[in-house]
């Protein structure tokens, strides 16, 4: 798309702030923060403070990134009025455009740059150069603990995946499975196994993994070797994919009462939701990713707050069943979800 | 086994059937081939010396190995287990078929896979986007695959360049187009919702129900079991079938004694890619929607079941049915790893072993075949 390598200044854009409020109870650290922007205007004396923050990421314009750019968008938006504003750039995975949008950035003297790390060897230069001339970093996405020996670190807000993947195993637990497959659906993805792991830990049944390579380049083949699993596993009741479309098309190849959970969002998980097909969806909640840097940044410049010494920020795992499926669905239709 | 597809280089003496039809124009076999046809020659050696030989043998190898392995779940005695890796390897043999055609015709088409994941989003853009009804849809698509066929062929013929590197590039472009226009469209990377376009309740019926639905075989079992034997048919049976050998064998000697050697080959290419868009069509509707990486890498798969089956990487040499038990050889293995309960971070290691064993058996059947001679 046109826009992902071009820095474009935010105009205003107006939906329900909602999407925050229905996670209440879900967010661990950052929901103390959510508070910051009605809060702030306890700091009217300092509106006349500018804050300008940089959003550099790696990521596309897709369903993911979308929201992402929601959130960012939103929160410019709500602060707009107490001097905040917001150059963005995503950079589609290539590295040297984001590289060269952290330069731009670092020339145009901003107080505040949040960058994704995907690849840290690549951000070295341009992030330290950055810290050097005393602009505050916020990693949000991926990028833990990469940059936090910088001076100017401020936080990381994102995801863990052991975090994430014991919310799976605790799902669950809850509802009484014994025996859980999670299938594994890239090779040599430390994510995916770190999220295995997690489940793992917080899972009172027996947890085995099934490792299917490219599993979402062929759908159908993976159906046959899902219910091949259940063959010769016959006593598995639990299955966890780490994928929304390995989750759908699990669907067809497990037999009747099989727990069901995946990571991530797309519609055909939601509906399968609703439908109570599948029982619950772990999400990362990437909108916080996007509007918690903002009010942080806001935070930082006008009042010298600072989130948990350096502690990441986690997003995730905010989770989707039944129970709010529908509202979920609903904002995801907005595009915050 | 019926006869169907000996190559002509090693000409299997006894069956009818192996003969080129007497259609071909005079001078079609190699320089030598009328002196071997006189020669007396056992059974068992005609059989070995079938290309499909050794994927036959090893196919039943890797079915006995899990027989054994898997015997817990009766992976020898259970329908449902021989549906589950059925339906694996008719999702690997179909486009095999065409693959293998293509590998004898002497060229490699890298962009088959993609293409599934091309024409199953193209299926979703049309019904779901611009909601037309499915089977128009999927005529549309069928051009489509056909078209890009089409242009392989056409600029591997013209610019003589390897198709190696031609349907690479085509790769490419098709991958990035996948995820490009669909994110462009959609605004996700996947298209959802195609049963709700008109006509789709047969179309499913079609290419996504069972027809065994108590053990759950798979229709694409079917339509890779009847595209097998045309393809076959075709190949051992009709003056197309010896264009083919003949191209992959020695292009210049081909197109000396008449052969039309850019059209065979344009239409071998558009041949892969027109089965490539059916089963991305198959795909999209046995799903309900299309994710953009759908098919990736799959274009490996199809080539390694052509050359178990006993397709040579040089052409002019190789077998339909060898694919067919290519792919069977994959499906089982895939399944029966499940099936065994072995560590599933193995499969990689194991598939590569069947891989090779399966390579060397033939290589080296052949070879004895043709000291036997």
């Amino acid at each position: 798309m046109s826009e992902q390598d071009a820095i474009d200044t935010l105009d205003e854009q107006r939906f329900s702030r909602r999407g925050l409020v229905v996670k209440g109870g879900l967010l661990t650290a950052g929901a103390a923060i959510l508070g910051g922007p009605a809060a702030a205007s306890a700091l009217g004396a300092t509106a006349a403070t500018k804050t300008r923050i940089a959003v550099v990421t790696h990521g596309d314009t897709g369903s993911f990134w979308s929201v992402f750019k929601k959130g960012v968008d939103q929160a410019v938006s709500d602060l707009k009025a107490r001097g905040v504003s917001a150059t963005q750039v995503y950079a589609n995975n290539d590295v040297s455009k984001q590289v060269a949008g952290l330069n731009a950035a670092i020339a145009a003297k901003v107080n505040v740059i949040a960058t994704s790390v995907p690849d840290a060897s690549a951000l070295q230069d341009p992030l330290t150069k950055a810290a050097s001339k005393g602009i505050e970093i916020i990693t949000v996405n991926s990028g833990l603990g990469a940059f936090d020996s910088l001076k100017t670190y401020m936080c990381h807000v994102g995801q863990t995946e052991d975090v994430a993947g014991e919310g799976a195993g605790k799902q669950f637990d809850a509802v009484g499975a014994k025996n859980l497959v999670v299938l594994i659906h890239e090779a040599s993805n430390s994510g995916l196994t770190q999220r295995a792991a997690g489940a793992k830990k917080t899972f009172k049944g027996t947890t085995k993994t099934l490792l299917i390579p490219n599993a979402t380049s062929d759908l159908p083949g993976t159906q046959q070797k899902i219910s091949a699993y259940f063959k010769a596993n016959p006593k598995t009741d639990a299955f966890l994919a780490l994928n929304p479309d390995v989750a759908t098309a699990a669907l067809t190849a497990v037999p009747k009462g099989t727990k069901v959970g995946t990571f991530d969002l797309s519609p055909g998980v939601i509906t399968a939701i609703e439908g109570g097909k599948i029982l619950f969806a772990i999400d990362q909640q990437q909108y916080l990713q996007g509007y918690l840097p903002v009010v942080f940044a806001y935070l930082f410049v006008t009042n010298l707050n600072t989130v948990g010494n350096g502690a990441p920020v986690l997003t995730g795992p905010g989770i989707v069943n039944k129970a709010n499926a529908a509202r979920v669905a609903a904002l995801a239709k907005q595009g915050t979800r | 086994m019926t006869d169907t597809a000996s190559s002509p280089k090693p000409p299997a003496p006894s069956p009818p059937l192996s003969s080129p039809p007497g259609s071909s124009p005079p001078g079609f076999s190699p320089p030598g081939a009328a002196d071997e046809r006189l020669a007396q020659v056992g059974v068992l050696t005609t059989i070995l010396k079938r290309p499909d030989t050794g994927a036959f043998i090893g196919a039943v190898a890797v079915f006995l190995l899990f027989a054994w392995t898997a015997r817990g779940v009766n992976w020898a005695g259970d329908p449902g287990i021989w549906s589950t890796w059925l339906n694996t390897a008719a999702y690997d043999g179909i486009v095999a078929v065409p693959v293998a055609l293509l590998m004898i015709g002497g060229e490699f088409d890298l962009s088959s896979g993609v293409m599934i994941g091309s024409s199953g989003l193209l299926l979703g853009i049309l019904t779901t986007k611009a909601d037309w009804n499915i089977w128009p849809s999927i005529v549309v698509v069928l051009l489509f695959g056909l078209a890009i066929g089409f242009v392989n062929g056409f600029t591997v013929v013209k610019t003589r360049l390897p198709s190696f590197i031609v349907t690479l590039g085509t790769f490419f472009m098709l991958r990035g187009l996948n995820a490009g226009l669909t994110i462009k469209i959609t605004g996700g990377v996947s298209i959802n919702d195609i049963d709700k376009a008109p006509g789709f309740d047969f179309a499913h019926k079609l290419f996504a129900s069972t027809v065994w639905n108590k053990y759950g075989l798979a229709v694409p079992v079917v339509w890779w079991l009847g595209f097998t034997l045309v393809a076959a048919w075709v190949l051992s049976r009709t003056r197309f079938g010896n264009w083919i050998f003949s191209v992959g064998g020695d292009p210049v000697a081909a197109r000396n004694v008449g052969v039309p050697v850019a059209r065979t080959k344009i239409l071998l290419f558009m041949a892969t890619s027109l089965v490539a868009s059916t089963w991305g069509i198959m795909t999209a509707v046995a799903l309900r929607g299309m994710q953009s990486n759908e098919g990736v890498g799959r274009e490996f798969e199809f080539i390694i079941a052509a050359v178990v089956g006993g397709c040579l990487l040089t052409g002019g040499y190789g077998s339909v049915l060898g694919a067919a038990f290519g792919a069977m050889i994959l499906g089982m293995a895939q399944i029966g790893i499940i099936s065994s309960g072995w560590d599933s971070n193995w499969v990689y290691f194991f598939e590569g072993v069947v891989l090779i064993s399966a390579v060397m058996l033939n290589t080296a059947i052949r070879r004895r075949a043709e000291r036997a001679r």
